[in-house]
C-alpha cells in the first residue's frame, strides 16, 4: 500500500535525495563540479527552505510502511522566476557561477519539475501512480493545464506520458545542453 | 463521505485508490479491512465539533 500526500518540512532530506536521482546532473552542472555529496546538501538546502524551485512547499510525497519512497516538485510556471532567483544567488555566491537557464515552464501550468522515485521501489507503478495523482490534483481538481519535459530521444519516458494523456505542445526547451519536449494535459 | 460513480481511470494497477479530502491524500491497493481502519484512523481525527 501506498500513500501520497502533500510533503512536510520534515521531509526535506527524502525530498533532496529523492528529487537527486532525476537532476543530479542538472546539479553538477549549475555548480560545475561532479560531486555527489555537494549535490545532496544543495538540494537540502533548499529543499528545507521556503519559496524556491525545489522547497518541501511544492512537493508532494509517496510514503510505503512510513518511508518516503519517491517525491516530485511542481508549481505554478507563472512562479518560475521568483523560485529560481534563489537558486541562481546561491550558485552565485556558493560557487562563484554566472547560470541563466533558457525557461522551463511559464504562466498558464503547473510544471512538474522533477520526479524520482528510490531505485528499490521501482517497477511497481509507483511512478505512474504519482504521476496519476498529479492529474487528479491539477487538471481535474483545480482545472490548470499540467506540463512537464522529457528529454528527446527517451521514447520510454514519452510513452508513458502519452498513455497517461500527456501531449505535445511542440515547444523545445534547450536546458543547460538538454534537448527537452514540452508536453501537457488541458482539460 | 461521497462516493463518485467514474469512468475508467486506468489506475487499476494501484487501485482500489480512496482519497481523503480536503487533503487529497492517496490511499493505493485498498481492500474492505484496509479502508475501515483508515476510515477509523481519518474520523478519529475529525473535531467533534466542527460542522462537515
Amino acid at each position: 500500500m501506498m500513500v501520497i500526500r502533500k510533503a512536510f518540512v520534515t521531509d526535506s532530506e527524502d525530498i533532496a535525495s529523492c528529487l537527486l536521482l532525476a537532476m543530479e546532473e542538472i546539479v553538477f552542472r549549475l555548480m560545475g563540479e561532479e560531486n555527489s555529496e555537494k549535490a545532496l546538501a544543495f538540494m537540502c538546502y533548499f529543499a528545507e527552505r521556503e519559496n524556491n524551485q525545489y522547497s518541501w512547499q511544492n512537493c508532494w510525497v509517496v510514503e510505503e510502511a512510513g518511508s518516503v519512497v519517491a517525491a516530485v516538485n511542481v508549481y505554478n510556471g507563472a512562479h518560475l522566476h521568483a523560485l529560481r532567483q534563489p537558486v541562481i544567488d546561491y550558485i552565485k555566491n556558493k560557487f562563484n557561477r554566472s547560470v541563466t537557464p533558457e525557461d522551463e515552464t511559464r504562466d498558464g501550468e503547473y510544471y512538474i519539475d522533477s520526479l524520482g522515485v528510490h531505485p528499490a521501489h521501482r517497477g511497481k507503478g509507483i511512478g505512474t501512480g504519482l504521476l496519476q495523482f498529479l492529474i487528479d490534483e491539477y487538471v481535474t481538481r483545480r482545472n490548470q493545464p499540467l506540463g512537464l519535459l522529457v528529454e528527446e530521444g527517451n521514447l520510454a519516458a514519452k510513452r508513458l506520458y502519452e498513455k497517461l494523456s500527456f501531449k505535445s505542445s511542440g515547444r523545445k526547451v534547450l536546458l543547460l545542453e538538454k534537448h527537452l519536449e514540452h508536453l501537457q494535459i488541458i482539460r | 463521505m461521497q462516493v463518485i460513480k467514474t469512468g475508467c481511470t486506468d489506475r487499476c494497477k494501484i487501485g482500489p485508490v480512496i482519497a481523503v479530502m480536503p487533503q487529497n491524500t492517496w490511499h493505493t491497493h485498498m481492500d474492505e479491512e484496509k479502508a475501515t481502519s483508515l476510515f477509523e484512523q481519518v474520523t478519529a481525527k475529525l473535531d467533534p465539533g466542527a460542522s462537515l
